[in-house]
């Protein structure tokens, strides 16, 4: 991976750039690249594989919190600048 | 295991809080905790010993027991083993963690996992790296090796942990106890923190298979709260062990196993006696496939992390400067190559070429082990392909990633799967032999696995 390409990554990660975090994606690249090879003609990912509640694929709008099922998400920490 | 204590409680030959107070002492060992409950939960057993001499007939009332660091406990720390969410205290329960209450359960704490389940050997949690029971120097397994080594060492009978590619069934082998990956959807993630939300499932180790069943039987069912948890599980279909037509994949991958790995799943296999031998379809793409997935999803997911909503923060009054300060500072190491990968897969470039490749793979393989599971009622292979690793020798990360494979089939397909002790290995660490059943066959598989535990029981094999 190209140090340039790589620092970008790191950018849109949200981290700070590593020259031992770049070795090891160097690594972890070379491990996955051959799923390229595969030929995937005729398949594709559907939702029989995850599929959504019965109520929710008739209608996607009908899906929504009830208010009072609806967790409290207070937020505990702000950064006060 | 559960029974037996359950009975024991109702005969009045223990009590609720007897049981609380010999956990939390063995609970002590092995950096299996991140955190223990234990006034609250000795007080608690007092409550629950009411009920019991009450005759209150809830399913696990007065059963002390152990939750990953990852599911959400109202009120409680939920750290993740994170520094990121070191001092997060979250304002509500998963749900899975509400009906163990409602069923009676005394929650003593909760379990060191790899931080943000990433992770194979337990040894990236900021509380420091969990012990293996059996020797301290090998892996416990990960990511819930925190919940494995609880039930090992005998602080639990049952731990709830969460399994995206094989974070239970890992170190249930490696700890040597049972553990138990449902169908994707009969478990409600409400309240589990996200890593891959299209594998993540809740999970459950126990002594036996049927302690993870009992905890199952108490966990499952539709969640309003959850989109994804749509399914009820099937019935047990009652088949008998003998009966059983089972799919093997023992041979196509003893060239990738340690031989006395090998010996120990063979041995146990064996004991079915309608046994075919399978090639595993899609074999040299999993573990890319599964990588590749989860790391979107978890880069997706861990991007609300941003030094300003929840957990740490690094308080520069610069909005980038704070995201990136606290991100670098928040997350270790394993999570970083995470999110950094998945981050590569999904942009514009690479898109195509890795993460709808493996989308793809991980529909071919669904396809293509449903339609064994039309033929066969099961299949087997090994948990891991290695003996229990030694963390005092030095190792490769990427040799971890490898070693996912056999885990990753299930996950990648949504199917039940449980991994069960069948022996030692030459260091006299133990084995897991994995079984997958049905999508939603889940209680049919924990039966088997139940007969099989039996089996190797009578013939010495557990302890």
């Amino acid at each position: 991976m190209q140090e340039e390409s790589c620092r970008e990554l790191f950018e849109m990660s949200g981290f700070s750039y590593s020259d031992e975090l770049k070795s090891d994606m160097d690594e972890i690249i070379a491990l996955i690249n051959s799923i390229e090879n595969f030929n995937d003609e005729g398949f594709s990912f559907t939702q029989e594989i995850c599929p959504l509640r019965d109520d929710i694929e008739e209608n996607p709008l009908s899906f929504s919190l009830n208010s009072e099922e609806a967790p409290d998400f207070t937020v505990k920490r702000v950064v006060k600048p | 295991m559960i029974k037996t204590l359950l009975t024991n409680l109702s005969n009045g030959d223990t009590t609720a809080t007897a049981l609380c107070a010999d956990a939390l002492k063995k609970a002590q060992n092995g950096r299996a905790f991140i955190s223990l409950f234990a006034k609250q939960a000795l007080q608690y057993s007092k409550a629950l010993q009411e009920r019991i001499n009450k005759k209150d007939s809830a399913p696990l009332l007065g059963i002390p027991i152990a939750v990953k660091d990852n599911i959400l406990y109202k009120d409680h720390k939920t750290t993740c083993g994170s520094e990121m969410l070191k001092d997060f205290v979250p304002s509500y329960s998963a749900t899975a963690l509400e009906k163990l209450l409602k069923s009676g359960a005394n929650i003593i704490g909760k379990t060191n996992m790899d931080e943000f389940a990433m992770g194979s050997h337990s040894d990236t949690s900021v509380f420091g790296r969990v012990l293996n029971p059996y020797n301290e120097n090998y892996s416990a397994g990960g990511s819930s090796g925190g919940s494995a080594a609880a039930v090992a060492m005998g602080a639990v009978s049952a731990a709830l942990g969460s399994d995206t590619g094989g974070s239970v069934r890992l170190p249930a082998s490696y700890c040597g106890v049972c553990g138990f990956r449902p169908s994707y959807g009969t478990v409600s993630r409400h309240g589990l923190v996200a890593f891959s939300s299209g594998m993540d499932t809740i999970g459950t180790l126990g002594v036996t298979p049927r302690d993870c069943a009992r905890i199952f039987k108490v966990i499952a069912g539709v969640d309003p709260l959850d989109s994804t948890n749509n399914q009820t599980p099937k019935p047990d279909r009652k088949l008998h062990l003998k009966d059983c037509r089972v799919g093997s994949f023992l041979e196509e991958l003893r060239p990738e196993t340690d031989s006395d790995v090998y010996e120990c799943v063979r041995h146990a296999a064996d004991i079915f006696k309608n046994t075919e031998e399978l090639s595993l379809p899609l074999s040299q793409w999993i573990v890319a496939a599964y990588y590749i997935l989860s790391s979107a999803e978890a880069a997706a997911n861990l991007s609300r992390y941003q030094g300003f909503r929840y957990g740490l923060s690094a308080q520069d009054p610069d909005f980038y400067d704070n995201l990136i300060k606290t991100r670098t500072v928040g997350f270790g190491k394993e999570v970083k190559r995470r999110i950094l990968l998945g981050n590569y897969c999904l942009s514009a470039g690479y898109y195509k070429g890795y993460y709808l490749k493996a989308r793809n793979v991980r529909a071919a393989l669904t396809l293509k082990i449903d339609e064994l599971l039309n033929r066969y009622d099961l299949l087997l292979l090994p948990t891991a392909p290695h003996r229990v690793p030694d963390l005092t020798k030095p190792r490769k990360f990427v040799g971890s990633y490898s070693d996912d494979k056999f885990c990753a089939v299930a996950s990648l397909c949504g199917i039940p799967a449980v991994s069960l002790p069948v022996g030692t290995d030459k260091n006299g660490l133990p084995v897991g032999l994995s079984i997958c059943g049905r999508r939603y066959d889940d209680y049919t598989l924990l039966s088997i696995a139940g007969q099989l535990y039996d089996a190797l029981k009578k013939e010495g094999v557990m302890r």
